[in-house]
């Protein structure tokens, strides 16, 4: 019962990450190679504050929400200009100095060690404790989460971020500042993903560098476009299947059976046949990527 | 009649050619001005600096007693000047309805009013809907509202085009080539659209045309275009009788002939 509970916070999590990298990718066109690293900002700024400077948690949620938009926003002002495969690079290059950062500024990350003993999230006298407690805590939060980006995509700003993202010039020549509107999505998709890692954090009670590297990256990708762009649903599928498709490994094969080799070649396999035979995801409501 | 545009000694280099070379032209408010001249002549340029999106090297743009040459094309349109482009570039995967609601500029499309909506947002919203699909109607593609744009053919294409730079109510509209490409059915259709803006919308359209015909017969003024440069500028009678007129579309027999 433990283990589900672990896998459905674990999905809830990464639906949170999925939806608003789909807000950057699926609706804005902006093809976000950083937001493991927003991801892995918000979960060291959560700590950082929390167990070094002993705030408490809502504002070092808050603040790790401000922290990773005010990054996005400065990395963005200057990348985003650069075309479609100059900014992916731009982006990959900076999610490699984050990682490299978080482990050579020791005196605020504590290094390759991580930061232990973050604090659990608490509502006056009420504790949240594990298990029932911060599954409920980490569904709040999801709902929250999904409650604002289903706000953006069923008003007028859809319309907006679906021109930006298919044709620039066309959407500048009716009135939409595409510059601004590109670097404010980006900022709300880096807020959102550092939101994440505030949620995992609390979560695991520990950060560190090697959870929001590469690996996550592309699991990120893949749990997008598995469930599908411009879906809400998408990106509760995406995950859950990704979540979900190594445990059923696990049953099938016994428990002797380590999959952990082969999980990624089995990840790559489904993205493929995926791509083949249903470009749009599982669930999703645009054809295919773009740039 | 006062000029709404004023387009004064504008040039562009594209590296060692010179696209548009000291342009100068005015457009009157609530008439059909044209902009004519053979291929390459730099009437498209002439537009993409008037609209923002390229910056002359030289000139002045005023648009309704303002400065613009140095603004954006964003910040233009909400001015009041909205442009199309040679090619219809709808949103193809958006529906009908949806490509010309992107062009309403509402509070509703900030991330802040998204999330907190209120009263404003939705009445401004909703207007923009109901001014859309009056716009559709009128260039007949509202029963095809819901269709995807993509679903459209080359001509309705057009039209939705059309549509969508009409629905912020700019005071000018610039028109580029517009009827390139219709059937002889949906060409007749696009001339009374533009008559009717005119007459009856009071709007004010500059337009990039090469059907000689449509130009004759629906121009207040036409501008001649060559090598970059504006070299006639008078009503279609005046300008139909200028030697370099005639010999960029009759062809230079024609007129040695008549000499
Ligand atoms: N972005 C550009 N870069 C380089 N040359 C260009 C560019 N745009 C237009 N030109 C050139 O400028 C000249 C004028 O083009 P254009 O304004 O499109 O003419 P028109 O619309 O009258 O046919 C042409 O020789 C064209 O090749
Ligand atoms: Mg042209």
């Amino acid at each position: 019962m433990e283990y589900f509970q672990h896998l459905l916070i674990m999905v809830l999590i990464y639906a949170c990450l999925t939806v608003s990298l789909d807000l950057n990718i699926g609706h804005a066109g902006i093809l976000s190679f950083g937001h493991a690293s927003f991801y892995g900002i918000g979960a060291y700024t959560t700590a950082i504050l929390t167990v070094y400077a002993g705030l408490d948690w809502f504002s070092a949620m808050v603040l790790a929400f401000a922290t990773g938009a005010i990054i996005a926003a400065l990395i963005g002002l200057p990348t985003l200009r650069l075309g479609g495969d100059y900014f992916i690079l731009a982006l990959f290059g900076f999610s490699l100095i984050v990682t490299s950062l978080i482990i050579n500024m020791e005196w605020l990350t504590n290094g390759p060690f991580g930061i232990r003993g973050v604090p659990r999230p608490s509502i006056g006298p009420y504790q949240v404790q594990s298990g029932y407690g911060m599954l409920g805590f980490i569904a709040i939060m999801t709902a929250f989460i999904f409650f604002v980006h289903w706000r953006f995509a069923s008003s007028p700003m859809k319309a907006a971020l679906h021109a930006v993202r298919d044709d620039e010039s066309v959407a500048m020549s009716l009135g939409i500042n595409v510059v601004r509107t590109k670097i404010t999505v980006f900022a709300l998709g880096g807020g959102f993903a550092a939101l994440c890692g505030a949620m995992g954090a609390f979560y695991f009670r520990f950060v560190s560098a090697d959870s929001y590297g590469l690996q996550t990256i592309i699991l990120l990708w893949a749990m997008l476009f598995v469930g599908g762009n411009c879906s809400l649903l998408g990106a509760f599928v995406g995950p859950a299947v990704l979540m979900l498709f190594p445990e059923m490994f696990r049953f099938i094969g016994g428990q002797g059976w380590d999959i952990g080799h082969i999980q990624e070649a089995l990840y790559g396999l489904l993205l493929i046949l995926l791509m083949m035979f249903r470009p749009q995801g599982l669930v999703g409501n645009k054809v295919g990527l773009r740039t | 009649m006062t000029a709404v545009l004023d387009v004064k000694g504008i040039s562009k280099r594209f590296g060692g050619l010179a696209a548009v070379d000291n342009a100068s032209f005015t457009v009157e408010e609530h008439t059909i001005t044209s902009l004519i001249g053979p291929n390459g002549a730099g009437k498209t340029t002439a537009f993409n600096i008037v609209s923002g999106f390229l910056k002359p090297d030289f000139g002045k743009v005023t648009f309704a007693g303002q400065s613009i040459e140095h603004l954006e094309p964003h910040d233009i349109y909400r001015l009041g000047m909205a442009r199309t482009f040679q090619d219809p570039r709808v949103f193809q995967e958006m529906s009908v309805l949806d490509n010309v609601m992107v062009g309403v500029r509402q509070k509703g499309e900030t991330p802040f009013w998204a999330i907190v909506r209120g009263a404003e947002v939705n009445s401004q919203w909703k207007a923009a809907r109901e001014r859309a699909e009056k716009i559709l109607e009128s260039v007949g593609l509202l029963a095809r509202a819901n269709e995807a744009a993509s679903a459209l053919s080359f001509g309705e294409q057009r039209f939705l085009s059309i549509a969508r730079a009409l629905v912020g109510e700019p005071r000018i509209v610039l028109l580029d080539e517009p009827t390139v490409g219709l059937d002889r059915g949906t060409f007749g259709q696009l001339v009374e659209l533009m008559k009717n803006l005119v007459s009856k919308e009071r709007k004010t359209i500059l337009l990039i045309e090469h059907n000689m015909d449509v130009v004759m017969s629906i121009s207040d003024k036409v501008v001649l275009m060559m090598q970059g440069t504006t070299v006639a500028s008078g009503t279609p009678a005046e300008v139909r009788s200028h030697r370099s007129m005639v010999e960029a579309y009759l062809g230079k027999r024609h007129v040695a002939a008549s000499q």
